[in-house]
């Protein structure tokens, strides 16, 4: 899956690495030229020097070196590498430290003299300069000298220009390093950081229902880069809260516009079964009865739409709960008789429970009526009252129900295909339950175990 | 008993016009709340049921206006308005009564009866005077223990007398409580009805019931 944050640090950490090597290599590498720049000047002070110390005399060209050594000179000779040629290449002259061995022969003008790495014949690698000049006569009063040009090359060992390199070269690699090992968790650390508000926008997205479309998200209180999604996500729940709204009132004003239509039928067919005018009765009984289910429907459809819209005024109360499962269980008890159904009650008494005692009642009305008229003839069923966790479970036998009808089961106008051929019932009763349970701070679920169904209305805990 | 039905349905019109003449009373209808403003302040009737949504003026206005005249006509609110508030607007506002549609005929018949039994302190469904009873859930009338073969009309007025029993009750209000608005009366058609009822009930072998109050009216009491 693709990760923002994963994406950022990966190329957060590729660019400052670049950073760092690319800074990295520029410092060595301007070291590097200074160190050398620096080198070549010490090489081509010596070799002035040197130059400075060579005559022509009858004898060729001779080097003297002095006694006590001379400012820029090693006080050791034996460090001190430089040969003479004429421009022919024949040999004038060699320092002793090179043993009878050669420097390598290359000469450049002396204003511009040419610098190069070689080996020195003690085998440590050196650096050279060569160039090309003219040495002072020896005695100024001989007219008969032509003077020559010669070649000096002037070494030197460059070993410790290589070491301060090379640590310079490691300590830029291992604060690289080690720059990159404490950036990796502060870049990830950081970015996490970073991203807790966009994970708590993330967790009240998610937190958000149809029930709770009036949440809107603080943008005052948001960083700057998240500002316009909170914005853009607050317009959205306006217009989802406004659609939601317009299609509850909907809901209500058809409702409540079919209730005089249905006045109409209803009271057009029990005038007719009162005084009929020739028309066989039946007809107008049907007429009737379908009144009185549109009726039925019209009612829960107002119901549903005003309790999600909180118009249902509302006075809780202790409430004692046995005798009120006794007195909505009463009407019941015939058809459950009829029906050779057997249940058990364990609701013990003096159980209070506060609530609004018609809301109540009308939730435990829908869900009794339920189970006595979906428990199969003979089959038995139990109603729970738990008086410290405030739940009722009521758990009877269905054989119409299976697990994947289990999800539909709090849906509007849901009802498995056998029941919609069964008249009597809308398929809004459980909707209805479920939100009437919700206004009073129940919750309703339901549970399918084989052939068990069982709805538990458990009292939610209070907040704080 | 005189009933007005202010409904602009005339499907409901009339349903509940034919529930009501079939159970005895005389109705008259009006599809607007102005034409029925009208006709309530200029009848006299036991009973008004009045729908609230109605086209020109709406049902709790024309309320409001009949009881700011002092007419004391009870009311039925019959409305599709069924939340607590609208009841409770609908009461306070002076209505004696509220259904909400859809209704069941039988409870809309109870409650109309109940209104009209108010309208003159009768708490049950029977007078009793003397020999005759009347039972005004059935519409029938017995004098000492026979029935009396009464028509729609005959019961009616036999009804209204009962119901105003000991009280001078003028043609006028006869006229009124028997017969529609438009109907076309004839001059004497109420004295032709007291006459006939009358002579009904000689048949019957009961002592003279109803009395003539020379040009007032009728009164029913047991004896002069």
């Amino acid at each position: 899956m693709k990760s923002i944050r994963r994406q950022l640090t990966l190329t957060m950490l590729c660019g400052f690495g670049l950073l760092l090597l690319f800074s990295s290599l520029a410092i060595y590498f301007l070291t590097r030229i200074a160190l050398l720049s620096e080198f070549d000047s010490t090489l081509r002070a010596k070799a002035f020097t040197v130059m400075s110390l060579a005559e022509q005399g009858r004898h060729g060209i001779q080097v003297e070196m002095p006694d006590a050594p001379l400012g820029g000179m090693p006080a050791d000779e034996s460090s001190l590498f430089y040969e003479l040629w004429q421009t022919n290449g024949a040999l004038c002259t060699r320092s002793k430290s090179l043993n009878d061995s050669d420097l390598p022969f290359r000469s450049s003008t002396a204003t511009e003299p040419v610098y190069w790495n070689f080996n020195l014949p003690n085998g440590f690698p050196g650096r050279g300069i060569g160039l090309k000049f003219v040495p002072q006569a020896e005695d100024e009063d001989e007219k008969n000298i032509t003077l020559m040009e010669a070649v000096i090359v002037v070494a030197a060992d460059r070993r410790s220009l290589d070491r301060t390199l090379d640590i310079l070269g490691a300590v830029l690699a291992a604060t690289a390093l080690l720059t990159m090992i404490i950036t990796i968790p502060m870049v990830s650390i950081s970015l996490r950081r970073g991203h807790v508000p966009l994970e708590q926008l993330a967790r009240q997205a998610a937190a958000i229902n149809a029930d709770s479309l009036k949440t809107r998200f603080p943008v005052d209180v948001m960083p700057e880069e998240l500002r316009p999604i909170a914005g853009c996500l607050n317009d959205l729940l306006q217009r989802l809260e406004s659609s939601f709204e317009r299609e509850r009132r909907f809901s209500a004003d058809i409702a409540h516009e079919l209730r005089t239509p249905l006045a109409e039928l209803r009271a057009l067919a029990e005038v007719e079964l009162a005084w009929p005018e020739g028309e066989p009765s039946e007809k107008h009984r049907e007429t009737l009865n379908i009144a009185l289910q549109m009726e039925a429907m019209v009612t829960r459809l107002l119901e549903l739409a005003r309790s999600e819209s909180g118009k249902i005024p509302l006075k809780f109360e202790p409430v004692q709960i046995a005798p009120l499962i006794e007195e909505v269980w009463r009407p019941l008890a015939a058809r459950a008789n009829e029906k050779h159904l057997v249940f058990n009650f364990d609701v013990p008494p003096g159980s209070n429970v506060q609530i609004d005692r018609p809301l109540f009642r009308s939730i435990l009305a829908n869900l009794f009526s339920n189970a006595v008229e979906y428990t199969p003839e003979g089959g038995d069923g139990n109603i729970k009252w738990n008086a410290d966790a405030k739940a009722l479970t009521i758990s009877n036998t269905v054989y119409d129900l299976t697990a994947a009808d289990m999800p539909h089961l709090f849906e509007r106008l849901w009802r498995k295909d056998k029941s919609r051929t069964d008249r009597e019932h809308s398929g809004l009763g459980l909707v209805l339950c479920q939100t009437f349970a919700a206004v009073l701070g129940f919750h309703l679920e339901a549970k399918l175990d084989g052939h068990t169904l069982t709805m538990s209305l458990v009292q939610k805990p209070k907040a704080g | 008993m005189r009933v007005l039905l202010v409904e602009d349905s005339p499907r409901l019109q009339k349903s509940i016009g034919k529930a009501l003449q079939k159970s005895g009373y005389v109705i008259d209808t009006s599809g607007d709340g102005e034409n029925g403003l009208w006709l309530a302040e200029s009848n006299d009737y036991d009973a008004i049921i009045l729908d609230i949504m109605l086209p020109r003026l709406d049902g709790l206005t024309l309320l409001r206006r009949l009881r700011k005249k002092g007419r004391q006509t009870p009311i039925l609110m019959l409305t599709a308005k069924d939340t607590v508030g609208d009841r409770v607007e609908g009461l306070q506002t002076g209505a004696d009564d509220y259904l909400i549609k859809p209704f069941a005929l039988e409870e809309l018949l109870a409650r109309v009866q109940a209104l009209c039994r108010r309208q003159y302190d009768s708490k049950t469904n029977q007078v009793i005077i003397a020999a005759l009873k009347i039972d005004l859930t059935a519409h029938a009338a017995t004098l000492d223990g026979q029935p009396l073969d009464l028509t729609a009309r005959e019961y009616r007025l036999l009804e209204y007398l009962a119901l105003r029993r000991g009280h001078i009750v003028t043609r006028g209000e006869i006229e009124n409580h028997l017969y529609h608005e438009s109907a076309d009366l004839m001059s004497n058609a109420v004295d032709s009805a007291v006459c006939t009822l009358r002579k009904k009930m000689e048949v019957a072998g009961g002592l003279p019931l109803i009395h003539t109050k020379r040009g007032l009216g009728y009164v029913l009491k047991e004896s002069e």
